[in-house]
């Protein structure tokens, strides 16, 4: 189950942002996509776990592309998600590997995807949202947010890995 | 590289990237990030509350039997949503079904229980930790306990049944047993014959001396058999056993159970002494329950050098004066004087010497030069042998290619000849 949502949710994800290129006639931008999505496709086969963080940023580094270039949000947002969606899928499916044969992994599966429908309906609804209501901000404003924003982060990840030591 | 880590790296550069273009869109990818890591937050598993449990189907198995480990592991705390328990497994010791690993979702006051298989080498092994790792199940935090159990396994040498083990010694206990005392009296073999006595059975009369001598009239003796104290020397010297990567303890340890087992089984006094490392002395005693002592103490022993001393050395305070020794050696040069020195004191020696060139030359290719190693190896071990048994020794020669019942029953089954300086 695992194993196939990862593969389809990375070939979604490759199609979706490849489409919206192609859709705005940058046909070499698609292609170098597809063939990135072809090499992430058989390191995933390989367990090249090095991969998978070069994966994610290229992933997200095309759809912040795409959007810069003004390509629709309906291709590049969804296909974030989904190669966000395949990367924490590859790193599940390595966990479950350290399972026995006769454990009841659709348990562990259960808990995940339901966790992981909840986080990926959650944050495309609030960023449909936030794409709709847009407040005017003076400069001053988005500056003191932008550094609440990266203490904020800062101080969760020092607690993650504070946490996971 | 870390998973939080590299969330983190990405979701600073979508924001930058967002405001630097002054795109909402771009800003809008960094939610599911960030919403990945507050989740993270928000489930991570507190202080674990786990206690496990481990039950063995056996605490004491013969080598190459397998052993069934039950592990249970009970949640007194909060859920857990990914634990990976791990029955950790002393080197020496392998899977032999199911597996030590296991991978669950544990609710509040819920118990995960599984069982897998075990088989190792002779030894001692203690099984005293079960390690959980938990985490939420995204996988970007985890918090690990190791949990104290009870539990040991003794992996046994296996004992091969010697029929018979011949010895004489010429000291012997008070006890019957199937030792020839070299004393009349009630046994099986003919001993001697003496004047008839009031209460002698008819049927001990020697009729042929009877019809020599008409005027007495006389009868057979009987050798009495009667137990004896035999002490076992097992040498842990790591020169004597470690070959190229192979040793040549196993060997031993398996001739010295079976011995072991036919000496008790004969009746007698047994005790163990190994040298090695440090000494391990087996207090002498008799039965079924001296046989597990011995098994016991023989599973824990691994070949080591002395600190102390460079040569064999034996206590003989240990060993009664005339007991019966038995060393179980692959011998050195240098052994000579030791156990010559045994021999003046009165001590029957019996050394059971698992070949040491054979069991090397098992390991190596056969090349000329190794050939010619093998054979100069050869001539001054049977050199050693002959000067060995020149001082009254017993000699045991094993070639470890061949199984010790059979090398037992050819040379051990049979009562030797009286060796020099044993007259009696």
């Amino acid at each position: 189950m695992t194993t196939f949502l990862r593969y389809s949710c990375l070939i979604l994800s490759i199609g979706l942002i490849a489409a919206g290129y192609s859709l705005n006639h940058r046909e070499w931008m698609a292609v170098s996509i597809i063939i990135f999505g072809i090499l992430w496709i058989f390191g995933q086969t390989r367990w090249w776990n090095w991969f998978e963080p070069v994966s994610l940023f290229a992933v997200f580094t095309s759809a912040a592309l795409g959007l810069y270039m003004n390509i629709s949000v309906a291709f590049m947002l969804p296909g974030a998600l989904l190669g966000f969606l395949a990367w924490d899928l590859a790193a599940f499916t390595g966990r479950l590997h350290l399972a026995a044969e006769d454990d009841d992994t659709s348990r562990l599966e259960g808990i995940h995807l339901r966790r992981m429908t909840v986080l990926m309906l959650a944050s495309g609804g609030l960023g449909v949202l936030a794409l709709r209501i847009q407040i005017k901000l003076s400069f001053e404003w988005v500056v003191l947010m932008m550094f609440l924003t990266v203490w904020g982060i800062g101080q969760i990840v020092n607690w993650l890995l504070k946490k996971g030591r | 590289m870390n998973r939080t880590l590299i969330l983190a790296l990405l979701i600073f550069l979508l924001i930058f990237a967002g405001l630097a273009t002054i795109q909402p869109p771009i800003l809008a990818l960094s939610f599911p990030l960030i919403f990945y890591l507050l989740a993270g937050t928000w489930e991570a598993p507190e202080k674990l509350d786990l206690r496990a449990e481990r039950i063995s189907s056996a605490e004491r198995v013969l080598t190459g039997k397998e052993v069934t480990i039950t592990v249970k592991v009970m949640n007194q705390g909060k859920a857990l949503e990914e634990v990976l328990l791990e029955d950790q497994i002393p080197d020496g010791l392998v899977v032999s079904h199911g597996s030590n690993r296991h991978l669950v979702a544990l609710s509040d006051g819920e118990t995960a229980t599984w069982t897998y298989s075990l088989r190792g080498r002779r030894g001692y092994y203690g099984l005293k930790i079960v390690r959980a790792t938990a985490g939420e199940t995204l996988g970007l935090v985890k918090t690990g306990q190791d949990l104290q159990t009870e539990g040991q396994l003794f992996f046994l040498p296996p004992v091969l049944r010697l029929r018979r083990v011949a010895i004489q010694p010429r000291r012997t206990r008070i006890f019957s047993g199937t030792i020839p005392a070299r004393q009349g009296g009630s046994g099986v073999e003919f001993f001697d014959v003496r004047d008839y006595q009031k209460g002698d059975s008819p049927r001990w009369i020697n009729w042929r001396a009877t019809a020599r001598h008409p005027q007495n009239v006389y009868s057979n003796e009987f050798e009495q058999e009667r137990s004896a104290d035999v002490g076992l020397i097992l040498d842990g010297r790591r020169r004597t056993n470690d070959f190229n990567n192979r040793s040549i303890i196993e060997h031993s340890v398996i001739a010295t159970a079976a011995l072991a087992d036919a000496f008790l089984s004969a009746g007698n006094r047994v005790g163990l002494l190994f040298y090695g490392r440090q000494m391990i002395w087996t207090m002498p005693g008799y039965g079924k329950l001296q046989g597990e002592r011995i098994l016991h103490d023989l599973s824990r022993l691994e070949p080591g050098d002395s600190q102390n001393f460079n040569e064999l050395y034996i206590p003989r305070h240990l060993f009664p004066p005339r007991s019966q020794l038995v060393l179980i050696s692959s011998l050195l040069d240098e052994d000579y004087d030791v156990l010559a020195a045994l021999r003046l004191r009165g001590y029957p020696l019996l050394v059971v010497c698992p070949d040491p060139v054979s069991f090397e030359a098992g390991g190596l290719p056969r090349k000329p030069t190794n050939l010619l190693a093998l054979r100069i190896a050869s001539l001054q071990r049977a050199a050693l042998l002959r000067r060995l048994r020149g001082t009254g020794t017993r000699v045991v020669d094993w070639d470890t290619s061949q199984p010790f019942e059979q090398t037992a029953s050819r040379e051990l089954e049979r009562r030797s000849v009286s060796p020099r300086g044993d007259k009696r």
